[in-house]
């Protein structure tokens, strides 16, 4: 078990919802946010290791919310795993050329999630 | 978006009416009509008519020429991408 | 008190003035910065129009005669406004042929016909005698007028002592000095296309002093009319006078008519005007601004030729010779300076009219008259002399000199006879001789050589007869018997009642007559004679001139030996410029001279055009017959070529118009790609939309079912899981359903069960529909139904579906904890109007359209994602305009949105409502 603190960033209720029960049952820290400005807002505050991030999001959108933080230069900079849509090839690679660090396929498998989320959290820590 | 120039056939025509108009209304019969002892500040009506409708032929002369200029330019200028879709 | 010596160095300065301007014009041309190529400029050298005859005459006129001088200034006006149609063909022609005068594009025009160019020379220059001599009055006149003023004013009024002797007279020292800048500035070399650059320049520079003079004059003149003469006193004083400036001239309609077409003829066909508006033209561009400019300098110089008049009658003793009242004006009130100025200004327009007369003259002289004559003498052998050139500038030079001296025999002669512009008019009488020849060149290709030397010669002929010869008998050159009762005692050849035509005024009675004979001769000869070949080919050149005209070499089988041709072409421009010409030539036909041993007839035509820029069409054709071998073409050979040329025309259009087409039909393909392309991004569009509105519920469904399976939860926790799921799945439902209601909605596949329906009612059935919605919610719900004044033609269920979503949009998009929701149903504007308005955040107006498109939202930015399907809306527009209604939102008053909707009614709500609708309604 690897403690960390996660930032969900989700504009669906039920999912957000559905998310932070995961993370907690993981042994993490989670906060939710439901839109772009207040990920990028929360995630100044709580300086999370990793944020989950879904591209549709009111307000400004995953995307934004990355050149956002960019320009703010958190230090660390939290990783960024990112929720896309099947089939959106486009967001994924733009994504990767943000820099995000890990995508996951909506619909996804819970475990597929919480997994690469320990993975990053791993990562952050060896780096 | 700047309007369509009138077809060239149309100013061809204006350039032609024009001077034959000037030449009818700075004729008799036509200007003796304004032959009446009628003053503005001293000056008859007759030479009022008379300035007045030579400097209006100039001014749309001027007008004309611009135009045509333009056209020729714009004929030999490559077309505007995407010009004519402006209907 | 200006004396003598004042006014002659003031004179000499400014002529010494010219020459400098005109020597710094020359030499910026040689150096390749040309003065002139400006549209300005070249509008300013036109100005060469306005001679002392108008600088002093316009206002002679004026107080003899009112408002006719105008006729002057308008005929040009009118040419130049029509420039497109006429000048600008002379002009490109005249580049093409490289036409040197006047004498020079008749000839060219009519088969190169040498005895055609010096018809036109010799007419040309009897034409221009008078016209040379009016300036020479002038300025001896004025200068006279200027010394003379104060000591006897009454000089002014009759100048009838004769002129000093030869070598002192002003007028002879004039005609002098104008021969000197005539052959510095107008025969320094021979050019290939006749510009003289420097002379140019310093006549722009000379209308500027006269226009500037002019107009000091008059604002003078206005000046002291406002401030000495009481309008009273003057008008009652003078008012004879008055009268003939104020009114038009009684029974002058005739004389108006014909004063303007003559000026108009002038405009065109004066020598002098030729040469500067056509032969001295750099750049067919400069027209087009000279079309108005030039109209705008005559107004200018018109403007104060009344004030100046009314001053003079005001301000001179009657009898005064109006002629001069530009310098007499301003001497009563003793401005001698201005007096001054508006001498220079008199001198500036005769100079610059001699001065280019003399140089236009001088070239037709040359080209037309001697070198035609020089090169049918044999003996002389002139194709074989070294070099020509040097000849031909010292025949211009020994022109230039017989012309002055000509025009001062004339002055000597007649000089003291009528007034100015009398003597102007009978040059432009001539000039307007060569108008039908000219119009008949431009435009139309049967007029013959025979019909154009007829028309000139009896045109001619019949001028001198009444107009001439009037004048010289008047001079006592001629029996005044010749006049009344007539030649020999016929009545019926009284030269100003010609065939019994009385009491018509002298100018336009001659201009009838002469007029009459010119257009009769040409049309008729022309009608009865033969084109040769030459004249065939020449009038499909000149006419045809701006569609492809055919090449002149096609119908000469001729050639000739490189070296002769190179010789010929050298003796005349020089070696130089021969050699650069035929490299220019070989460059541009990707050939070397070197390697062609005989010249092919395209390029013997070539020598010929550059020969004739020189010394004319008819002399160059002469001078190359004589090297070239072959001939042209027979008559019937020639029509065919032209006949092809013109199929080749017809041709060329057509694939214009079908190149035309064409082009519009790839603008429309490329267009309906365009739809095509937009088409295919929005459906893109559209599936990406829907599969991730479906996505968002299927993620939750499979993420609460893994979390349900997967780990321990409370019985509670399992409820809410179980329960989140249902929504979720009756939400994909949903959606399904209402994607699939739109698809038909789009593709015209929905039923539709149409029927009158009264809208009132089927909006209080929405309002009680949804009254779950607002009632728990401590909703502030209004409503104000009226009833409708008739049905609609709708769907009831459809418009009940649209009201009920518009209601349940407003519900969900009003303000949170204090919804205030208002619903107002009226007849309005020949239909039914619905609004619904909420008091939530609004719409704001760029989205105002786009919130009725797919999955659009607009609204959902800021408060969060509602549980709708984005579709709404989208299906509700479609349901109105099936209806033939309109859909649309609003700003309300107060803050939030108001969404309407207009349904047209079945019939005008004009007649009383019907009993069942009224039950409906309840």
């Amino acid at each position: 078990m690897t403690a960390g603190s996660v930032l969900v960033a989700e504009d669906e209720r039920n999912l957000a919802e559905a998310l932070s029960f995961l993370m907690q049952r993981a042994g993490l820290e989670v906060t939710v946010a439901r839109d772009g400005p207040s990920t990028v807002d929360m995630a100044r505050r709580i300086k999370p290791d990793v944020i989950v991030l879904d591209i549709m999001l009111p307000g400004f959108d995953g995307f934004e919310v990355i050149a956002a933080l960019k320009d703010n230069a958190l230090n660390p900079m939290p990783r960024i795993i990112m929720l896309t849509a099947k089939g959106h090839e486009k967001d994924k690679r733009k994504a990767l050329d943000l820099g995000v660090d890990d995508y996951v396929t909506k619909p996804f498998s819970n475990r597929d999630v919480v997994e690469r989320v320990q993975a990053l959290l791993i990562q952050g820590k060896v780096a | 978006m700047t309007p369509v120039p009138p077809p060239e056939a149309r100013l061809t025509d204006r350039a032609f009416v024009l001077p034959l108009l000037t030449l009818v209304l700075l004729t008799p019969p036509i200007i003796t009509i304004f032959d009446v002892p009628i003053f503005f500040f001293g000056i008859p009506l007759l030479h009022i008519y008379c300035f007045g409708l030579w400097l209006a032929a100039i001014a749309a002369g001027g007008i004309l020429s611009s135009r045509i200029a333009g056209r020729r330019t714009a004929r030999v200028a490559p077309p505007r991408p995407g010009g004519g879709e402006s209907d | 008190m200006l004396d003598t010596a004042t006014i002659v160095a003031v004179a000499l300065a400014y002529l010494g003035l010219l020459f400098a301007i005109a020597w710094y014009g020359d030499r910026r041309a040689d150096t390749g910065r040309s003065l002139i190529r400006s549209p300005v400029v070249y509008t300013f050298s036109l100005a060469v129009y306005c001679t002392s005859w108008t600088f002093y005459g316009a206002v002679g006129t004026a107080a003899r005669r009112g408002i006719e001088f105008l006729t002057i200034y308008t005929g040009p006006t009118i040419i130049f406004l029509g420039w497109w149609f006429l000048l600008r063909k002379i002009a490109r022609i005249s580049k093409s042929q490289r036409i040197t005068s006047i004498a020079d594009f008749i000839a060219s025009r009519y088969g190169k016909s040498a005895s055609l160019g010096m018809i036109v020379t010799v007419i040309a220059m009897i034409g221009t005698m008078p016209y040379i001599a009016l300036q020479l009055k002038a300025v001896s006149t004025s200068f006279a007028v200027l010394v003379s003023y104060e000591a006897t004013p009454d000089l002014a009024i009759a100048l009838t002592s004769p002129p000093a002797a030869t070598l002192t007279d002003a007028a002879f020292l004039t005609a002098i000095g104008m021969a000197v800048f005539a052959i510095l500035f107008g025969t320094r070399h021979i050019d290939a296309n006749e510009h003289h650059e420097g002379m140019v320049a310093a006549i722009a520079f000379e209308s500027c002093v006269k226009l500037l003079a002019f107009l000091a004059v008059g604002f003078f003149a206005i000046f002291t009319l406002g401030s000495t003469a009481t309008p009273g006193a003057g008008e009652a004083a003078m008012s004879a006078g008055w009268s003939n400036l104020t009114r038009f001239p009684e029974g002058g309609s005739g004389r108006f008519l014909t004063m303007t077409f003559l000026s108009m003829a002038a405009i065109v066909c004066l020598p002098r005007q030729f040469h500067i508006t056509i032969v001295e033209n750099v750049d067919e561009r400069h027209l087009s601004t000279a079309s108005w400019l030039f109209p705008t300098y005559l107004f200018l110089m018109s403007l104060f030729v009344l004030p100046i008049a009314a001053a003079g009658l005001s301000l001179l003793p009657a009898g005064a010779n109006p002629d001069f009242y530009v310098l007499t004006v301003p001497m009563t009130q003793g401005h001698n300076g201005l007096a001054l100025l508006a001498f220079i200004g008199g001198l500036s327009s005769a100079t610059a009219m001699v001065v280019v007369a003399a140089i236009a003259l001088s070239t037709m002289i040359c080209n037309d008259l001697v070198m035609p004559v020089l090169l049918r003498i044999r003996w002389l052998r002139l194709e074989d002399r070294g070099n020509l050139a040097t000849l031909l500038l010292y025949i211009r030079r020994i022109a230039i000199f017989a012309v002055l001296l000509l025009g001062y025999a004339y002055y000597r002669l007649t000089g003291e006879s009528g007034p100015l512009a009398q003597i102007g008019l009978v040059s432009f009488a001539v000039a307007a001789q060569f108008f039908p020849a000219i119009i008949g060149a431009l435009f139309w290709k049967n007029g013959t050589r025979a019909g154009a030397q007829t028309g000139l010669i009896l045109g001619f002929l019949t001028w001198a007869y009444t107009m001439l010869v009037p004048l010289l008998a008047r001079s006592d050159l001629f029996s005044g018997s010749i006049l009344e009762p007539g030649p020999w005692g016929i009545a019926a050849l009284r030269p100003e009642a010609l065939f019994g035509l009385e009491g018509w005024e002298p100018l336009t009675h001659a201009l009838f007559w002469s007029m009459a004979a010119n257009i009769c001769g040409y049309v008729l000869v022309s009608l009865f004679s033969k084109q040769d070949t030459l004249e065939r080919i020449q009038a499909a050149i000149f006419v045809d001139v701006f569609r492809r005209p055919p090449a002149e070499a096609q119908v000469w089988r001729r050639s000739a030996a490189v070296e002769e041709l190179h010789a010929l072409l050298q003796r005349f421009i020089g070696t130089e410029r021969a050699d650069r010409a035929f490299r220019d030539y070989a460059a541009e036909h990707g050939q070397r001279i070197g390697d062609m041993p005989e010249a092919d007839a395209d390029l013997v035509a070539f020598v010929e055009r550059l020969l004739a820029g020189s010394v004319g069409a008819a002399s160059a054709r002469g001078m190359v017959a004589s090297i070239a071998k072959g001939e042209l073409l027979g008559f019937d050979e020639v029509m065919a070529i032209l006949e092809e040329t013109h199929q080749v025309i017809a041709h060329s259009r057509e694939i214009e118009q079908k190149s035309r087409e064409l082009e519009a039909t790839a603008l429309e393909l490329t267009r309906a790609n365009a739809q095509l392309k937009e088409l295919d991004r929005l459906k893109d569009d559209f599936l990406s939309t829907v599969s991730h509105e479906l996505r968002t519920p299927l993620t939750s469904i499979r993420t609460y079912s893994e979390i349900l399976s997967d780990h321990d939860v409370s019985e509670e926790q399992a409820d809410r899981f179980l329960d989140i799921i249902s929504s979720e799945t009756q939400r994909l439902t949903r959606l399904l359903d209402t994607i699939l209601d739109l698809t038909r909605l789009e593709q015209g596949q929905a039923e539709w069960r149409m029927a009158d329906v009264d809208p009132s009612a089927v909006l209080e059935d929405a309002v009680a529909a949804t009254g779950g919605l607002f009632r728990g919610r401590q909703f502030d719900l209004k409503v104000a139904i009226e009833p409708s004044a008739a049905p609609v033609r709708a769907d009831r269920d459809r418009l009940m579906q649209v009201f009920i979503n518009l209601l349940s949009n407003a519900a969900k998009f009003a303000e949170p904890g204090d919804g205030r929701v208002m619903v107002v149903g009226r007849p309005d504007d020949g239909g039914y109007l619905v609004e619904v308005t909420d008091n939530g955040e609004g719409v704001s107006p760029q989205d105002r359209e786009l919130i009725f498109e797919k999955f659009a939202k607009a609204r959902d930015r800021n408060t969060g994602r509602p549980s709708g399907s984005g579709l709404g809306l989208t299906i509700s527009r479609h349901i109105v305009e099936h209806h033939g209604g309109r859909i649309w939102t609003e700003t309300p008053p107060t803050r939030g949105a108001r969404f309407c909707v207009h349904l047209h009614s079945v019939r005008p709500p004009s007649g009383s409502r019907k009993p069942a609708l009224a039950e409906a309604a309840e």
